[in-house]
């Protein structure tokens, strides 16, 4: 893929967080700041998992995910 | 009839089929799920569990659950579902959470999933409770109690709760931090699961199908408990599975023959938005009976788009079954009758609590997908044994087409907030102030939103009380000076901090936090005003719904310091 893991992984947070506009940083929380619920959540794992071709996230992995850059250490984790 | 009679006396050839990762259904009948059930009484009796103790569940697939659940009945406890940690995002806030959760429920032991045995151990210790902790494992795998491998003797006789005995604690979806639940006796739950029972007119050969968690009133009573105590066949997916593939929910009626279901209005959107006409090839939905729409606001634009997709495969406009209900009232309240497609309507003017409302025109729901969502969906009448009334502030009833808060009464009504140091006013006099505000025209509920102390987004609620102590630390404000006011003004919701102090830069932490709190199309308005602008009850207790009314419509004095819908307010 032509753009690195951490852009399109922003792009693709920001294209399904629930609170509207504005830019996604690293530091942001998904629940807290970007205010996911569980179910677009789940979405976003699925998603996740669409455009990388990665294995399903495993609730181990995910308990440890809390903000943006947490996502992207997991995609850049998975995809080696 | 009991919450156990069909341990007993379990149906063969039908039960549960849950859905499998790899696209296929396990089958539990009935037999073999009273069987795992009754071990896990068995257990529970030797670990010297007393009538009335309460046993939270964390177990999260569908048969593990049920053996659970029932388990808990048979051996005469009190049953309290509880959320396991939901996927990204969660994992860091889970075990504070669990923390709270039990501390609420006053769990005495826990059935747990050997996954979450350690997180379950934590959160007692951290609650400072003495928890006795057993794990229910799947076949393949140790625990305390394994199915069809009891451990300890199965029950034989069970003695479930009964009567005015609490059997169910369930907590309301809250906002994060301060959940409640709710106190449902034995009654209740019979009287509740009766209801629904007779409302979709369930039969033997009914097949209900859903993807809804098991520990949401929804999921629990009317996706399980019902079709259970009907012995009738249940087709179970876990909500990832039905966001993964919303078209294997679909599958479930179009291919598998199931008749009933009941998502919120996010669920048929969601289906309607993934999948392609092409998807349905070979579907056929026409023994599609009940899609029971509830949870949160219904929308005339979704049900038309689904029905639109779905149609030329046999499903009909009159399968939604539109529904008003809450775990206070242990589940349904209101609901669509089945025949008839559900009702619009359109009203002009302003919708304001005490003041009729003026119908502009009134529509069948049908299959247009480019419908305008500015209609309201009727929830149909009131349930078997739950009646309905609108009343204003002080209690009093109001006639039909008038605006007013919906209060209800009957078997179905819960006994209060468990473990409150005292009765929460909403059960006050036998009724349940639901908060919710309303009215009826030709004998259909109406539902507008939250009156003043609580609003709800995307099935959270948030409570007026909590957001109070979420601003409790913020630099240069006086606590007992913050009153927050919660509610919909028309279709908005709306979230209103009055401040007995003169301007100052709290105002900006304020407005940050409740627009946090309440996140994407939130109003969050700031004022300070004048102490008599904050009415209080004779027992000092903020007077919300009328002050909310003021606010809302302007006739509160005091400087607005903030509005986030006004141009120019500060970024959040």
């Amino acid at each position: 893929m032509a753009e690195p893991v951490e852009v399109t992984v922003r792009q693709l947070v920001a294209s399904m967080a629930p609170h509207p506009g504005g830019d996604v940083t690293d530091g942001q929380r998904l629940v807290d700041d970007l205010h996911f619920d569980s179910l677009a959540l789940i979405e976003l794992a699925v998603a996740l998992e669409r455009r990388f071709d990665l294995a399903p996230i495993s609730d181990d992995e995910a308990m440890d995910v809390v903000t943006v850059a947490d996502v992207v250490a997991l995609v850049s984790q998975a995809t080696g | 009839m009991s919450l156990t009679g069909w341990l007993t006396e379990p149906r063969t050839g039908h039960g549960l089929r849950v859905a499998t990762d790899d696209a296929g259904w396990a089958r539990h009948d009935f037999p073999s799920l009273a069987a795992a059930a009754l071990a896990v009484a068995g257990l529970l009796r030797h670990t010297g569990l007393r009538r009335g103790e309460v046993v939270s569940l964390l177990l999260v697939s569908p048969e593990t659950f049920l053996a659970g659940f029932f388990g808990v009945l048979a051996a005469g406890g009190v049953v309290n579902p509880m959320p396991p940690p939901a996927g990204l995002g969660a994992g860091a806030a889970y075990p504070e959470q669990l923390t709270h959760l039990m501390r609420v429920a006053g769990t005495h032991t826990v059935l747990v999933d050997p996954h979450l045995a350690g997180t379950a151990r934590s959160a007692a210790a951290a609650a400072g409770l003495a928890v006795t902790v057993l794990t229910v494992a799947g076949p393949d795998q140790p625990g305390d109690v394994r199915p069809g491998r009891p451990a300890t003797p199965a029950v034989d006789d069970p003695t479930p709760p009964a009567g005015d005995e609490v059997a169910l604690v369930q907590f309301t979806s809250g906002s994060s931090g301060h959940p409640r639940a709710v106190a449902i006796r034995a009654d209740n739950l019979l009287a509740n699961i009766t209801a629904i029972r007779r409302w979709l007119d369930m039969g033997a050969a009914d097949v209900t199908a859903t993807w809804l968690p098991t520990y949401h009133d929804m999921g629990l009573i009317g996706c399980t408990l019902a079709p259970v105590l009907n012995q009738s066949d249940i087709l179970a997916m876990r909500p990832d599975q039905f966001i993964r593939s919303p078209r294997r929910w679909l599958s479930c009626f179009g291919e598998w023959g199931a008749t009933l279901t009941a998502a919120p209005t996010f669920g048929y959107a969601y289906a309607g938005r993934r999948i392609g006409p092409a998807e349905l090839a070979g579907m056929d939905f026409s023994h599609w009976r009940a899609a029971i729409v509830g949870a949160e606001r219904v929308s005339r634009r979704t049900l038309e788009s689904f029905a639109a997709l779905l149609g030329p495969h046999g499903f009909r406009t009159r399968t939604f079954l539109p529904a008003y209900g809450l775990a206070e009232n242990t589940l349904v309240a209101t609901g669509l009758h089945l025949a008839p497609p559900p009702v619009a309507l359109r009203v002009a003017g302003e919708l304001r609590p005490g003041e009729p409302v003026e119908v502009s025109a009134v529509e069948e729901v049908g299959t247009d997908p480019s419908a305008d969502d500015d209609w309201l969906i009727g929830c149909g009448d009131a349930r078997d044994g739950v009646a309905v009334t609108i009343v204003d502030d002080e209690g009093r009833p109001l006639p039909p087409d008038v605006v007013g808060e919906i209060a209800l009464t009957g078997r179905s009504m819960a006994a209060g907030y468990h473990g409150a140091d005292a009765p929460d006013a909403a059960f006050a006099e036998g009724r349940l102030r639901t908060g919710d505000h309303g009215f009826l025209h030709d004998g259909q509920l109406f539902v507008l939103g939250r009156a003043g102390d609580s609003l709800k987004v995307r099935g959270r609620n948030l409570y007026a009380e909590d957001l109070e102590a979420r601003l409790a630390g913020v630099d240069g404000l006086s606590p007992e000076r913050v009153v927050v006011l919660a509610g919909s003004a028309g279709h908005t919701p709306v979230l209103h901090a009055l401040i007995r102090q003169r301007p100052g830069p709290w105002a900006a932490e304020v407005a940050r936090i409740l627009g946090r709190e309440g996140g994407p199309g939130v109003r969050v308005r700031v004022l300070s005003v004048p102490a008599p602008a904050v009415a209080r009850t004779t027992s000092g207790k903020p007077r919300r719904r009328p002050m909310f009314r003021a606010a809302t419509d302007g006739s509160l004095p005091g400087e607005v310091l903030y509005d986030s819908a006004e141009p120019g307010a500060w970024p959040r």
